[in-house]
């Protein structure tokens, strides 16, 4: 293969990459902002002010004494404290299709968790994991800690 | 030499022990590294939670029950308040503010506002103002006298009806969604054809 076949199709690689990027879509914001917080995507670090839109699978992360505060789509409330990490993996709220789904991965941190509109609707849609625990959620409030 | 079980086993396993040790003589009780606390909601209700691993699984479902989350599996424990507040306070603290939803009702097939619904403006204003980074929804409906494509665009007509009395507020968001659900969302369920007034509203939701 020519190097120029290569370019273009590095070329047309990254920009199939970009649009996938671009697509995934919101699954909520940014409220509350205490010291840094950084989010992950795709590779690219960027720093978390509110207002701040997280997208699927984007990497949430928490320096000591950091904190931060997400309300997603379905109106689910989700806070970290300091040192902690979380992703939302699956996010469907469509309710007039009945496509709902909630599913979050703390790393490890702390998180404060209030279920939304997604849990009152089709509680068994949600869950929020962990490296030792699978939490199902049936419409409810907890807190969770997770370290080596 | 007599091995008592508190001090045999690995060096990891000793240190363990002495953890342990030095925990039951506090008294107070130490939080395993990994754990779960269920709390009260804000209307005073408590939900339930099922945790899941390794095969096993544990239900809470009263207000400060917790869970050690283990390797082996989550297990009962006895969390003191003073350790949930240390480690949670800051997660607590960043928890963003509840969101609020809003009806507003309109007269007959217009997209004019009832005089009790205009009054409530001001408080959704005051809503919009007060919540940081707003992401605002507003879905317009419509009863079921009428046809579905009609109704469609009537729905549409007074969400944004809505939007437009908000223009102000809604500059600061960072998320505007209009949209329409016609008459298939009715809050009271009709036969087609009825004229009900509950059912010709927009849902605003202050997120």
């Amino acid at each position: 293969m020519s190097f120029f076949a290569r370019m273009i199709i590095a070329g047309l690689l990254m920009f199939a990459f970009n649009a996938w990027a671009q697509d995934s879509p919101v699954v909520g914001y940014v409220k509350v902002v205490t010291g840094d917080a950084t989010l992950a995507r795709e590779g690219q670090s960027l720093a978390v002010g509110a207002g701040t839109p997280l997208h699927l699978g984007d990497r949430l992360r928490t320096a000591s004494g950091a904190s931060v505060g997400l309300t997603l789509k379905d109106s689910t409330l989700l806070s970290i404290g300091p040192d902690s990490e979380l992703v939302v993996d699956a996010f469907l709220f469509a309710p007039a299709s009945g496509q709902l789904a909630l599913s979050a991965r703390l790393l490890h941190g702390t998180l404060h968790f209030i279920s939304g509109i997604i849990a009152k609707l089709k509680p068994e849609a949600v869950n929020i994991v962990t490296p030792t625990a699978t939490i199902g959620v049936r419409g409810t409030r907890f807190v969770v800690k997770v370290s080596e | 030499m007599i091995a008592h079980p508190l001090f045999s086993g690995s060096k990891a396993g000793i240190r363990r022990k002495v953890v342990l040790l030095a925990c039951m003589l506090l008294a107070a009780g130490c939080a395993p590294p990994s754990y779960l606390v269920l709390l009260e909601q804000d209307d005073g209700k408590t939900g339930s939670v099922i945790v899941t691993h390794a095969g096993r699984s544990a239900r809470l479902d009263q207000a400060g029950a917790a869970l050690a989350l283990n390797a082996t599996g989550p297990s009962p424990l006895t969390v003191d308040e003073n350790q949930i507040r240390t480690d949670f306070a800051a997660a607590m603290q960043a928890r963003p503010q509840s969101p609020q939803t809003f009806v507003l009702y309109f007269e007959g097939t217009t997209t004019t506002l009832t005089t009790a619904s205009a009054a409530r403006i001001a408080d959704i204003r005051a809503s919009v103002r007060s919540m940081p980074a707003p992401d605002v929804s507003i879905v317009g409906h419509t009863d079921r006298a009428g046809d579905d494509k009609a109704n469609e665009a009537l729905g549409l007509e007074r969400a944004k009806v809505v939007r437009n009395l908000l223009a102000d507020e809604l500059s600061a968001a960072v998320e505007i969604a209009v949209t329409s659900h016609g008459e298939r969302n009715p809050l009271v369920p009709t036969a087609d054809g009825v004229l009900e007034p509950r059912n010709r509203r927009v849902e605003i939701t202050v997120r």
